[in-house]
Formats: C-alpha cells, structure tokens, sequence
C-alpha cells in the first residue's frame, strides 16, 4: 500500500469517527434547542388564549387554526386537576392531506371566573422540526464528504510534495549498481531529517561501494597468488616431460600430477567465476542467441561423446534470443549440454527444444530416480558425480548463479524417465 | 628474432624463456615496469609477453606507453588477472592476444607464434618441418609440394604439433586447444585418439617425413623421421 493511500484512510477514518460523534451530539443538542422553542411558543400561546378565554369566555367554543390548534374543555368538577404543564409528542389526523402529521402537544389546566376547571390542549405541528433534522443530517454529509474529498487531495499534493526526496532518494538508491561507480546524489531538501537520509544513505552506499571493491580487489589478489604458482608447476611438468631420458612409469607420474594439477587449475578458475557472477562482475551485454550457442557446443560435445552413439535432436523454433553476456551464457549453456552428455547412457537421447521463451535440454536416464531438486543446483554436490572424479559438482550451480545474474530462470523437471534442464525468460 | 618476456615472477620467467629458447628466438627479460620501460626504448623486438601486475606500475600503462610511442612490436598480455574487463581493455589498448594464467606452454608458444606471423603482415607465411609445410590462414596442407586434406579438427591438431615441434605436447593442453576451453572433464580420450588416428594415416599416406609419436599417456610429440 502506498503512503499516500495508507495516510488517507487513516485520516479518513479519524475524520468520520469525529463526524460520528460530533454529528450525534450536533444533532440532539439542536433537536432539543427545537423542542425547547417549540415549548416556549406553546407556552406563550397558552398564556395568550387563557388571557383572551377569560376575558371572553365566547371563545370557549371553536378555535382551530392551520398551525396552531387548541381545545378547551371542560373537566368535572370532582376531578383532581394538575395545573402544571405537560408537554408531549403526538400526532394529529390532516383531512387535506389525509395523513397524520407530528405534532408538539401542551396540555395544561386553567379554572374560569366561574370556578370551572377546563383542561386546554395546545397543539403545534412540528413538520419544520423533521425538515431540520433532514437539513442538519444532510449538511453534515455534505460536509462529511467535502472534508474527505478535501483531505483525499489535500494529503496527495501535501505528502508528494513533502516526500518528493524521498522518492527521489528511493530511485536514486534503486541505481545503484554493485561493481558500478555510484551516481551522483541530487536530492535538495530543507528538512533536518532528510538531510540526514540522505547523508545516512550516501554514506551507506560509499562504504558499501568500498566493501566492494575491497572484496574484488581481495579476489583478484587471490587469484593472482594462487594462479602464478599454478603456472609454474604446470610449466615445470611440461619441460620435465621433454626430457627423452624418461622412463614409462616417471612419464605416468607426471601425467597423474598434471591432471591433478589440472584439476585444481578448473577449481580455481570455478571458484573465481562464481565470485565474479555473485560480485555482479557481467560484463558486457548483447543480444545472445542461444541456438547458436547449441549447436556450436554440441558439435564439439557429440564428437567428445561419440563413443556413447547418443541421439542429439533439435526441436522448436529455435528463437531463444536474449541479451546478456556472451562468454557466461556461453558457460551457462555448456555446462548443462555438457551435463546431459555426461550423464547420458551409451545409445541414449538428448533433445534440445528451444522456443522464444524456453530453452529446454533434456536427456534420457539410466534409473528412473529423478535427481534432489535442492541439491542439483548447490555447491560441490557430488553425488551424482560420483563416477566422475574429474568434477567438483560445480558446473551446475555456476549455471544457476548465471542465470540469476541474468534475470533468467534456471529449473530442473524429472518425467517419464528423462532429465530436463530448462532455461526460461 | 626477439622477444622480451616482461614478467616479475622469476621462475615464471625462466621457464617462459627457457620454453622460447627451444625455438631459438633470442630472448630478453625485465622482470618490472621501470626496466621493462627502458628495454623496450633501448631495443626493438619482435613480440612482447606482458604480465599486468608488475612491481613499480601495471602492464596496461606500458602497453599504451608502446601503442602510443608507435612502436611496431606484436603484444600478447598474459594475466593471472582472468576477467572480462581486463581482456577488454588490454584489446582494446592494441595488445595482440590475452592468455590466462596458468597457461600450457605449449598454448603460449603457439600464441606467440601466430602473433609474430600475423605481424610480419604475410599471412601466407607457412610453418613447415621436413616435406610437410601448413598455411594457417589459408587452410591449406602440402606435404611434398602435394595438397593434402585435412577437416577443420585434424588441422588444428596438426597446427598445433607442428608449432609445437620440439616439445611434448599433453593432451589436455591439445582439448583446450582444438576443442575449446569450455570442454573438460571428458572421461574418455577416445575423439582425440581417433583424429589423431587418422592425421597419421593422412601423413603416412602422403608419404610425409614427420610422425605423430604418442608419449606413453601424457600427450605427443612431433617428431621427423
């Protein structure tokens, strides 16, 4: 969720719960003012009619009016009379409008000059309360919703306005590349807390950036180290061999050394190129065309294998097209072909479908378990290489870091007997 | 013929010129950037092997020092230092050829070799011991004045014997070779045995006065009869 979205339902939510109960109170507190004033004016009628009444006692009779209705009767004279008011809510049947329509009720006592009591009911309509109440709760809505509508854009252009550095800091964090220089920081801002953002995130990436080149410089200097001596020895063996006073079994010494020594070579070449995938260290990137990049591998791979008779077959449209580094996705398709040929039993298949979105290397098995799927891909997982002392169980995991560095997949499927490796976009 | 071999590491060093002396190229070594420097303004050469980490300044500073001085002299860069970028820049400074420590001598011969036979600007130099001769960059073969066939794979193989003709050439040297870097861990040496096979029976048909002469398991060695 975004900020803004977050703030404006909190907000919102705030402000309707203030409106609730602030329109509740509103709402009573006025209804009550109402009623009040609508008492009162009952009140003031009442003296006014029982003024007029006893002066002119005619108007005992009849007395209704549109707004203002009143009876008067007369109460028996044994009756215990109050003369204390009593207001109530009733309603009074209209004949013109054949409804009943809610009126204010006072009923109250007076006794004449003759000594007779009589009970007056004064009766005011109270439709102009019911259209109040209409107006305030309609007002408050309107209010209500013109508060969120203000508050929905007052917090869109109050929040982009004050966390554009933010944003701007998000973006310019989101650009920088391990192994690349880091941009420049343009992110002006008055406020003491962005400041220190920006100075706290700068400061985090140049030490990240140092942490980085150390650590390349660490592997280069690494490497260094360990490829001179290699060489070396590789060198000694290879003019020691040239010597013609060698014996069969001295020659076969020096063959076992050197494809030790060849082995530890491969290691650490392996171990270096992992780093430099891991470290980001890409390189170069164009369009790579991985069919291409098959059927050059397999040419050679087929020749290697040819004592195996493995049927190699190409299926799909042939379109895996991707931009990355040539020299890795080269490595990266190499060591899973190069598996399937390893792994391949003598007169088994491997088939090579590649479409647009998928480059799929599949070969036929000599058991039908499928392989671990976590521990194909790890480091120095050498049980299936158990009848290669030649491999470090390195090939595939490398595939794997480059296909990452890639942004590509890189999954393994078992079914019906057949391995599958499968590259996809 | 001269080579300076340009390399701090001492026994790195003698075993390069040692390699190159069996070809009888005259070479000259430094062993950093300052003495390196002062070789290359004193003398001419004909092919410079270049290590990039060396005591007192890179390698790279030199190769631009020569490619910026105009000097005529084929470069071939040799760096422990194996990454892209490295690759990249030394190629793009004008160096000839980049090779990866550690390396086959027998690759950094023939390296050295195909620099110094592209710079003569005569690619139609050939190599040739006893009554075969090889054009590499024309893909041609004679032996006795007579065309021979070779594929493209009993080619390389046969370049790179005859380039290689006074050492033993191992057999994974050879892989790296002709079949690429990338195809190791074969477990079976069969493809190779087989071209060969079959490069010898070329050459003994041809009547050539060379042989391919297998050293017990390690590799071969061309040999003139």
């Amino acid at each position: 969720m975004k900020l803004i979205q977050n703030t404006f339902i909190k907000i919102s939510a705030f402000i309707s719960f203030i409106f609730i109960i602030w329109g509740v109170f509103f709402y009573f507190t006025i209804f009550h003012e109402v009623i009040d004033e609508t008492d009162d004016i009952l009140k003031n009628k009442k003296m006014l009619i029982i003024k007029q009444v006893i002066n002119n006692p005619e108007l005992l009779k009849d007395h209704d009016g549109a707004l203002l209705s009143f009876s008067i009767e007369e109460l028996p004279e044994n009756e215990k009379i109050s003369f204390k008011d009593k207001f109530y809510n009733s309603t009074r049947y209209v004949e013109i409008e054949n409804e009943n329509e809610p009126v204010r009720v006072l009923e109250t006592s007076f006794r004449m000059n003759d000594n007779k009591n009589y009970k007056l009911t004064l009766m005011l309509s109270t439709l102009e309360q019911e259209d109040l109440t209409e107006t305030i709760v309609g007002y408050t809505l309107v209010l209500y919703f013109l508060f969120l509508i203000v508050t929905f854009i007052g917090t869109r252009i109050i929040l982009k306005k004050s966390f554009s550095p933010v944003i701007r800091l998000l973006e310019w964090m989101g650009s920088i590349i391990p192994g690349k220089k880091i941009p420049q920081l343009i992110n002006p801002t008055n406020i003491y807390e962005y400041k220190e953002l920006n100075n706290a995130a700068l400061d985090m990436a140049l030490r990240s950036e140092n942490a980085f080149n150390s650590q390349k410089q660490f592997i280069e200097n690494a490497s260094h180290e360990l490829q001179t001596p290699l060489a070396i020895v590789m060198g000694k063996l290879e003019m020691m061999i040239d010597d013609d006073n060698l014996n069969e079994i001295q020659v076969n010494h020096i063959q076992e050394i050197f494809e030790t020594l060849n082995r530890t070579v491969r290691l650490n070449k392996s171990l270096l190129l992992l780093l430099k995938i891991e470290n980001n260290q890409i390189g170069e990137t164009s369009d790579v065309s991985f069919s291409s990049l098959a059927h050059k591998i397999t040419e050679d791979l087929s020749e290697i294998y040819s004592y195996k008779s493995i049927n190699l077959s190409f299926t799909g449209d042939q379109e895996f097209v991707y931009k990355c580094n040539m020299d890795l996705a080269l490595i990266l398709v190499s060591n899973i072909i190069k598996n399937a040929f390893i792994h391949t039993p003598m007169d088994g298949f491997i088939t090579i479908n590649i479409s647009s979105e998928k480059f799929i290397v599949s070969n036929t098995s000599n058991n039908s378990t499928p392989l671990s799927p976590d521990k194909i891909f790890t480091r120095f997982n050498n049980d299936r290489y158990s009848s290669n002392s030649n491999s470090f169980g390195l090939g595939l995991s490398i595939s794997k870091s480059i296909a990452s560095a890639f942004g590509l997949s890189l999954e393994y499927s078992f079914y019906d007997n057949i391995h599958s490796f499968i590259i996809s976009k | 013929m001269k080579i300076l071999v340009i390399e701090d590491e001492s026994e790195l060093r003698q075993l390069i010129c040692n390699t190159l002396k069996k070809d009888n190229y005259v070479i000259e070594y430094a062993a950093d950037f300052k003495s390196a420097l002062s070789k290359i303004n004193d003398y001419d050469y004909e092919c410079i092997v270049l290590d990039i980490m060396l005591p007192g300044g890179s390698g790279l500073d030199i190769l631009s020092y020569i490619r910026g001085q105009k000097i005529d002299v084929g470069i071939l860069i040799i760096s422990a230092k194996d990454s892209v970028e490295d690759k990249v820049i030394g190629l793009d400074l004008g160096a000839d050829d980049y090779l990866a420590k550690p390396f086959h001598l027998s690759e950094l011969t023939a390296r050295i070799k195909s620099i110094i036979r592209r710079r003569d600007g005569n690619t139609i130099m050939s190599i040739s011991l006893g009554n075969v001769e090889m054009w590499p960059d024309s893909h041609h073969f004679k032996v006795d004045g007579k065309d021979v066939d070779l594929n493209k794979k009993e080619f390389a193989l046969l370049y790179y014997f005859l380039i290689n003709k006074n050492r033993v050439v191992n057999k994974l040297s050879l892989i790296e070779s002709v079949w690429g870097d990338n195809i190791d861990q074969a477990d079976n040496y069969d493809f190779i045995y087989s071209q060969i096979k079959n490069v010898k029976r070329k050459l003994k048909l041809a009547g050539a006065t060379i042989d391919i002469k297998a050293v017990y398991g390690f590799g071969y060695k061309t040999i003139e009869l």
